[in-house]
């Protein structure tokens, strides 16, 4: 059996690790505070925004995951700005194993099934952002900024039949609040999910993880805030939750 | 000196790091000189079968391989789909002949009720271990998995070394027969179990 997975979600600004709250760089942190021995993955996306992959600013996000992915010998997903399938082999070549698709999979959701056909569909992880507003959920675009003209569901199962790998699912509300995963809206799209699924934003303590893992259609939980308080915590994490969830020790 | 073939597919920077870790020297090359002269060679992958050929042809890469690894008997690991292209054919995206080192076919993991790809961490089973490739290796060992196609249809009689996973059903997760070398999951990116590995090969 796989075991599901604790995944720490790093967002860099022009090389510097940021906390966010609602997708917005909130407190900044001068100290990685990663266990690299204990977690399961590593994904790294770069909020610098409105960056072409080859405009020389996009170069620190480069130096930096190549920090990173030096002493790392976990998978590493990397995603922010990645709008052609070179970009991807650039990810890869800098120390990426899989990458995230998010604005250009909006615009076209094809780019899906073309960098599936080159690097395989299980390098590409496509990242569906969400909003709550009266009662409905909206797919966001444009950095959680403005809601989408594309109806949520409608998108989870076009990615899905456009071959993507796995979704990472982030939650503009829930992002920074450390109030919890949003439960509500994996319970509206659990049904519609056919690949493994990450859910992120949210996460304020241990319990939030135990939950969210114990869904079947649940792959991994992501976590951002809180892993970067203390050095220990994705160890104390895990022995919290070893004996209910199927996980690596 | 060993030498990481770079198709442009590939975690190539991720094969480096880990054997930089281990105090090997390495290159990412497709340079034939540079491949002609190295200690063993690895084909790394994060790719499709189909792509994975089509840039070994467009670069020449595949008489220089077949040189060093059936004439020159060179030690050679195939990681994930580096491992699928030596074998004879997949059907991943339509069918495709592969390098045809290996006689087995690539086909997709048929998962049950499991959703694909595999990806994530699982557990092994050491079934054969002749030489030293999977030393050290035990059944408690976890491996980063991540494919949607594998091999199954292994004889165990004609392997030296042979450990398996199972995702709905069983396939392989590591084999080697003489000089060829072939790893599913990331050893590069399954922590120590997987430096390992990686170890043992460069060490064999």
């Amino acid at each position: 059996m796989v075991a599901k997975r604790i995944i720490t979600t790093l967002m860099l600004k022009d090389g510097v690790l940021f906390r966010t709250k609602e997708f917005s760089p909130d407190y900044r942190y001068t100290l990685n505070f990663v266990d690299m021995w204990s977690v399961d993955e590593l994904i790294i996306i770069d909020i610098s925004r409105n960056l072409n992959f080859y405009d020389k600013e996009k170069e620190i996000f480069f130096e930096e995951m190549k920090k990173i992915s030096k002493n790392a010998y976990i998978p590493i997903t990397a995603g922010g700005g990645v709008r052609k399938l070179k970009d991807i082999e650039k990810l890869l070549k800098n120390g990426a194993d899989k990458i995230i698709l998010n604005t250009a999979s909006i615009i076209d959701a094809n780019i899906i099934s073309l960098a599936a056909k080159e690097f395989g569909s299980q390098c590409i992880v496509v990242c569906v952002d969400t909003m709550l507003e009266k009662d409905q959920y909206y797919l966001m675009e444009n950095y959680g900024q403005k809601k989408s003209r594309i109806n949520l569901i409608d998108y989870i199962e076009k990615i899905q039949e456009n071959n993507a790998g796995e979704i990472f699912l982030q939650s503009v509300n829930k992002d920074g609040s450390l109030m919890g995963y949003d439960f509500d809206l994996l319970e509206k799209i659990s049904s519609y999910i056919k690949i493994p699924l990450v859910v992120s934003c949210g996460a304020g303590n241990w319990d939030h993880v135990k939950k969210v893992l114990s869904y079947e259609y649940v792959s991994a939980a992501s976590l951002t805030n809180i892993f970067h308080f203390t050095e220990k915590s994705i160890n104390s994490l895990k022995n919290y939750i070893k004996d209910t969830t199927f996980i690596r020790e | 000196m060993i030498s990481i073939i770079d198709y442009e597919l590939g975690n190539t920077l991720s094969v480096k790091n880990a054997i930089e870790k281990l105090g090997y020297k390495c290159e990412i090359t497709n340079n034939k000189n540079n491949i002609s002269n190295s200690n063993c060679i690895i084909l790394p992958g994060v790719g499709s079968f189909n792509k994975g050929i089509s840039n070994l042809k467009k670069l020449k890469l595949i008489e220089i391989l077949n040189e060093e690894v059936l004439i020159k008997k060179k030690k050679i690991l195939g990681i994930c789909l580096g491992f699928q292209l030596m074998c004879e054919n997949s059907n991943e995206f339509g069918f495709n002949e592969g390098l045809g080192w290996l006689n087995f076919e690539v086909k997709k993991i048929d998962s049950k009720n499991l959703r694909l790809p595999h990806v994530g961490w699982n557990k092994i089973n050491l079934l054969k271990s002749e030489t030293n490739f999977l030393k050290k290796i035990s059944n408690d060992n976890m491996f980063y998995f991540n494919h949607t196609y594998a091999i199954k249809n292994y004889k165990i009689n004609d392997l030296s070394d042979l450990m398996t996973s199972s995702y709905g059903e069983d396939f392989v997760a590591a084999i080697k027969v003489d000089n060829i070398f072939g790893i599913q999951p990331h050893p590069e990116k399954s922590q120590k179990q997987g430096l390992q590995i990686i170890k043992n090969f460069i060490e064999c």
